[in-house]
């Protein structure tokens, strides 16, 4: 038996049907109703959850496997898992952007900088050798340059639509973001065998 | 504040709430505990190894002045009346080293402990921020001969941990340094890729730069590179690399020298948890626990660091984690 938590929504989507294309049976999933916890044939009990939750649960070992984005796995402060695999789907990327007067404004104070992603914000500024504010947000980060309350934002890219929409534009690209298949390092030594069948077959379907 | 009637009478958070930072495992498995301990004791002593009760504070710089890897963010600290900065105590290996570098004892020294570490964890994960630890520290004894009498105490420890499914594994420091060297200024970039056994990071990793075609066939085998004595013995026919061999020689001579062989396996990709490993590293695990239950290695780097020239060894059980497996392999059974 593997235990696997998947993050919910688009994620999740795309796992499943890069799992089905590696041979695994994935029909109870995808015809879910409401239920939380799924078995499958192939020995899969599976579980879904927010992006942090599935990090929390892999950390405790309720879990075996988790998949998750790379976005998730640069803000948490837990790291003692493996990373196996880059799926190489959900890509996007992390990055600065703010109003283009950015670029040229003269700031005679610390800069501003709003983010979901505050370890991300922090880090990133803090390779720049530059000292910020950072100013938690939690959804609609782009409120922070068009109301003011911050000067710039930090966060994922994917097609930079909602961006445009309101004047802001790309300043910064931070770094790439993908999903990635994550292990408990304990579970790694005890289920070597049945969790490497997984990430082969999934090797397989992604290629290179 | 907060205040609930409890039996007619008011009470006070205080009155019933601990810090978050506090231990709460420790109430229901107290005498388990003690029975482990009393177990792992009677192994120690039966090897010439004499416990010491060792200081609650520390220097702040002892943890950090050795370049050891330990992470300030993790100490509980204050200032105290020299204005020094002293730290609740973090590690029991540090302050061991000390305690032998500074004693005019030539000979082995056989030392064990039992008693807690105090490290800052993040809030509201599930994990407190007392560690109870057992452990010992065989100073002065290099080698295979000292590996193998900790690798002997160990495999007659496991019995009295009431865990089913236990397994020692064992990397070696030598090993991974040597790795280091092969890839030349890439270093850090392969460490990250070593601890997260990142298969394909590795793969990209082998990609972008131009080893010779040996080295890339092993990169790419790290990631999963662990397994039982097998795993090693191919490992040691395949490497052409003379350290690189030799330094998993001297596991295989370990595994071959052991009174007892099972329960090991061997990870080809380990990378040490502390800067000073220099050899031998083992970590051992229950499939009950998400953390190593056992840690330790060969650290013959530390003593020099107190311009003291010798050998040193040791590890340390888990305590905590020790029992919060007993009681979920007690839970599924029940």
């Amino acid at each position: 038996m593997i235990k696997i938590a998947i993050t919910k929504g688009r994620i999740e989507k795309q796992v499943c049907k890069l799992l089905q294309q590696a041979g695994f049976d994935m029909d109870p999933i995808i015809n879910k109703d409401r239920e939380l916890l799924i078995e499958t044939k192939d020995g899969f009990s599976v579980i879904f959850g927010k992006p942090n939750d599935v990090v929390t649960f892999l950390e405790h070992g309720i879990v075996d496997i988790g998949f998750v984005g790379k976005d998730t796995l640069d803000d948490v402060d837990f790291d003692d898992y493996d990373e196996l695999l880059d799926l190489n789907i959900g890509k996007c990327f992390f990055a600065v952007a703010a109003y283009p007067e950015y670029r040229t404004k003269d700031f005679k104070r610390r800069k501003k900088i709003a983010s979901k992603y505050t370890n991300v914000a922090k880090k990133y500024f803090a390779s720049k050798q530059e000292d910020v504010e950072i100013i938690k947000l939690e959804g609609s980060v782009e409120l922070g340059p068009v109301t003011g309350i911050s000067d710039a934002i930090v966060d994922i890219v994917e097609t930079g639509s909602t961006l445009k929409a309101n004047g802001l534009e790309v300043i910064e690209k931070v770094s790439d973001i993908s999903t990635r298949l994550i292990v408990n390092k304990v579970s790694f030594k005890f289920k070597k065998a049945e969790i490497m069948n997984v990430v082969n077959k999934l090797e397989n379907v992604i290629g290179g | 504040m907060t205040r609930f009637l409890v039996g007619g009478h008011r009470m006070e958070e205080f009155q019933y709430l601990i810090p978050e930072e506090s231990i709460d495992a420790i109430i229901t498995n107290v005498s388990k505990l003690r029975e482990i301990e009393n177990n792992l004791r009677g192994i120690f002593s039966s090897h010439g190894y004499n416990e010491v009760l060792m200081p609650s504070f520390e220097y702040v710089d002892l943890y950090t002045k050795l370049d050891c890897g330990f992470e300030l963010d993790k100490m509980f600290q204050y200032i105290n009346h020299e204005g020094k900065n002293v730290a609740m105590r973090l590690d029991f290996t540090i302050p061991l080293a000390r305690l032998y570098a500074n004693s005019h004892n030539q000979d082995v020294a056989r030392y064990c402990y039992f008693g807690k570490v105090y490290r800052k964890e993040t809030m509201h994960k599930g994990r407190s921020s007392e560690f109870f630890q057992g452990g010992v520290e065989l100073m002065n004894l290099p080698g295979l001969q000292g590996d193998l009498e900790c690798m002997n105490m160990i495999q007659q420890s496991l019995k009295y941990l009431a865990l089913k499914n236990i397994l020692i594994e064992l990397g070696s420091a030598k090993f991974y340094n040597r790795l280091l060297e092969l890839v030349e200024d890439k270093k850090d970039d392969l460490t990250h890729i070593l601890r997260l056994r990142d298969i394909s990071g590795m793969k990209k990793f082998v990609e972008e730069n131009y080893f010779y075609d040996g080295l890339n066939q092993l990169l790419l085998k790290l990631p999963t590179a662990f397994g039982n004595i097998d795993l090693l013995e191919e490992a040691i026919d395949t490497i052409k690399d003379q350290e690189l061999k030799d330094a998993l020689i001297e596991l295989r001579d370990l595994y071959n020298s052991l009174e007892n062989k099972e329960h090991i396996i061997f990870d080809l990709g380990m990378v040490p948890t502390m800067k000073y490993y220099t050899g031998l590293m083992i970590k051992g695990y229950s499939d009950q626990s998400a953390s190593p239950i056992i840690s330790g290695g060969r650290y013959d780097d530390l003593l020099p660091r107190f311009n003291r020239q010798a050998s040193a060894i040791g590890f340390c059980y888990h305590m905590n984690h020790i029992l919060k497996a007993i009681e979920r392999e007690g839970e599924i059974n029940d």
